[in-house]
């Protein structure tokens, strides 16, 4: 029965929170065996029901590959926006108008 | 060579065919060319590309250091979660399990059985009001429901001039709701209820032959005998002290226009177009049988029909719409439990029982009838603390949060949006859940870019802010 196929991605352009994150979306239809060597992440999908149809495994591979580019953009912005989301979420709730310039400066440049 | 600006925290996500919806860390969206959020995160905008001031504008991008933005941008994320500054507000004391109806989605398991194993005690009622003053919340809301309240009004009364002259004291902005059926409804209760100033939530699912279909009375109508208690409350309290509720069945799902014409024929300014909660005896029910995708194409029919009326002049307002447009329209958010991150339950409702337990919300206290106690938070003679700060409580409040919820945490509908534990454990016996088969996310979703897109439109747009005022 035709129920599984393999995908290889190169684990230099994505990261394993991308690759996570790009998979659960559609992990209520297929099961995903993922490993990880030096260079790759080698994923074996399975549908959970059935066998794929004609078509199925390119749009899938469609789907994979357009989610991969999203979930790339948002750990660039996430990234990037991490300490100062911090910074805008501690003010948010606490009252600490009390701390400085400086220390502000620090906390965005903190990695 | 890359563009110089600042990345601000943003979300995103495939808005239609060709379009992207990029959200803001404090809930403005724009809609832009697909592909555009990729390019922004890659610094490809020029300052000369069109779309750069509305980027810089929206705070999705920013030309110098964001150290400058924080303030504005921490007091705004302030505000959109106000709900959390007064906590828990909104008091629902069940007095009885007893109803004299037999809907068949009842979703609280009600019973016609005349013990009174099934009322609470006036003694547990005492510590529920006493325990309710206990809440730092400056507005205090209770809440009669049942089973059907109304049978054990001595409770309510009791249970009001008790909560009335101990307000004396506390001095808190406290209101009543009495959530009934509506056909027990007399001059005696309702003089009781304009004195002391009870507001009234019925149930009317829509006309006749939509309301009959699931809500049985002993052979009686029970339309006409829910119409008959509505006319004599509107006559009493007034029409805008009081509100009807309706559960959307299988069957409802065909008649959506009749609903809103009867609601409108009664003088109503509003409706809340509600999905059936799956708890209950409607967990059997193949009234309570449709998915998610039922109910939205239901909702939509529903809403354009509403829009039309708004368009011929009279302001008639969707509920559950109002509530996501506020989050997505203005700076503010709602207090609505079900669509709160963290959620309502607990820090925003607390539940006592008629069974001498407080549980976390509504949902919770339906799920116990069925055998289910994980959200029993303790019993209503338990110390405040050893309620609302027990290791459960502490347990629940890691997965109550959507910013920290997979698939919740990048979605760019999160801050119009909520997270359901109960509802999660409900369907997975677990609190996180699981978004791609979520029904809850599903629904909402649909609902939420719906609702962006009509908005777009001025004429719509100028409906919602007379909606929101």
């Amino acid at each position: 029965m035709n129920n599984r196929f393999n995908i290889k991605l190169d684990n230099e352009i994505y990261s394993e929170s991308v690759v996570f994150k790009a998979l659960y979306w559609l992990a209520g239809n297929y099961k995903f065996d993922i490993s990880k060597d030096k260079k790759y992440f080698n994923i074996e999908i399975e549908k959970i029901n059935g066998s794929f149809d004609n078509g199925e495994i390119t749009n899938l591979k469609v789907k994979i590959s357009r989610s991969l580019v999203d979930m790339k953009t948002r750990e660039i912005v996430i990234n990037e926006t991490k300490n100062i989301r911090d910074i805008m979420m501690l003010k948010a709730f606490f009252h600490f108008d009390e701390l400085d310039k400086e220390e502000l400066i620090y906390l965005l440049d903190k990695k | 060579m890359k563009a110089s600006y600042f990345l601000l925290p943003f979300t995103f996500s495939s808005f239609n065919v060709d379009k992207e919806i990029l959200v803001n860390f404090v809930g403005d969206f724009l809609i832009v060319d697909k592909g555009t959020s990729k390019k922004i995160a890659e610094k490809k905008i020029k300052k000369n590309n069109k779309i750069y001031k509305d980027l810089v504008s929206n705070f999705i991008i920013c030309e110098s250091n964001p150290l400058g933005l924080i303030d504005i941008l921490s007091a705004r994320y302030r505000t959109k979660k106000h709900f959390l500054e007064d906590f828990t507000s909104l008091h629902i004391f069940v007095l009885t399990l007893r109803c004299n109806q037999s809907c068949l989605y009842c979703q609280v398991s009600s019973t016609n059985s005349i013990l009174s194993c099934y009322d609470i005690t006036y003694k547990n009622l005492k510590l529920a009001v006493e325990k309710m003053f206990m809440s730092p919340s400056h507005y205090l809301t209770m809440e009669f429901q049942g089973g059907e309240p109304l049978l054990v009004f001595e409770r309510i009364k009791y249970a009001v001039e008790l909560a009335e002259q101990m307000n004396n004291e506390h001095k808190r902005n406290l209101r009543f709701v009495i959530c009934s059926n509506g056909v027990l409804l007399n001059e005696e209760i309702l003089m009781f209820m304009k004195e002391h100033e009870i507001y009234l939530s019925t149930s009317l699912d829509g006309p006749s032959f939509v309301h009959n279909k699931g809500r049985k009375y002993k052979g009686k109508d029970s339309y006409l005998s829910t119409i008959k208690g509505l006319e004599l409350a509107k006559n009493i309290l007034g029409i805008e002290n009081i509100s009807a509720l309706m559960t959307t069945t299988s069957y409802s799902l065909k008649y959506p226009e009749d609903i809103i014409v009867e609601y409108l024929h009664l003088g109503f300014n509003s409706i809340f177009l509600r999905e059936i909660n799956p708890y209950g005896f409607s967990i059997n029910s193949t009234l309570a049988k449709y998915s998610s995708d039922d109910f939205f194409g239901f909702y939509k029919r529903a809403f354009e029909y509403i829009l039309e009326i708004n368009k011929s002049g009279r302001i008639f307002i969707e509920d559950f719409a109002a509530i996501i447009l506020r989050k997505i329209l203005t700076p503010f958010s709602s207090c609505f439990v079900d669509m709160q991150s963290p959620t309502g339950i607990i820090s925003s409702v607390i539940v006592y029982n008629y069974d001498g337990y407080v549980y976390a919300s509504d949902e919770s206290r339906m799920m116990a009838e069925k055998g289910e106690y994980f959200f029993r938070l303790g019993k209503i003679s338990d110390k405040y603390e050893e309620i609302f700060f027990n290791k459960k409580v502490k347990e629940i409040a890691l997965h109550w949060t959507n910013e920290c919820l997979a698939g919740c945490s990048d979605c760019c509908y999160q801050l119009y949006c909520g997270a359901d534990p109960v509802r999660n454990y409900m369907f997975m016996k677990d609190l996180e859940g699981f978004r791609p088969t979520s029904e809850f996310c599903n629904k909402n979703k649909k609902i939420i870019e719906y609702l962006i897109e009509k908005s777009l439109n001025p004429v719509n747009y100028r409906i919602f802010q007379d909606w929101l005022q």
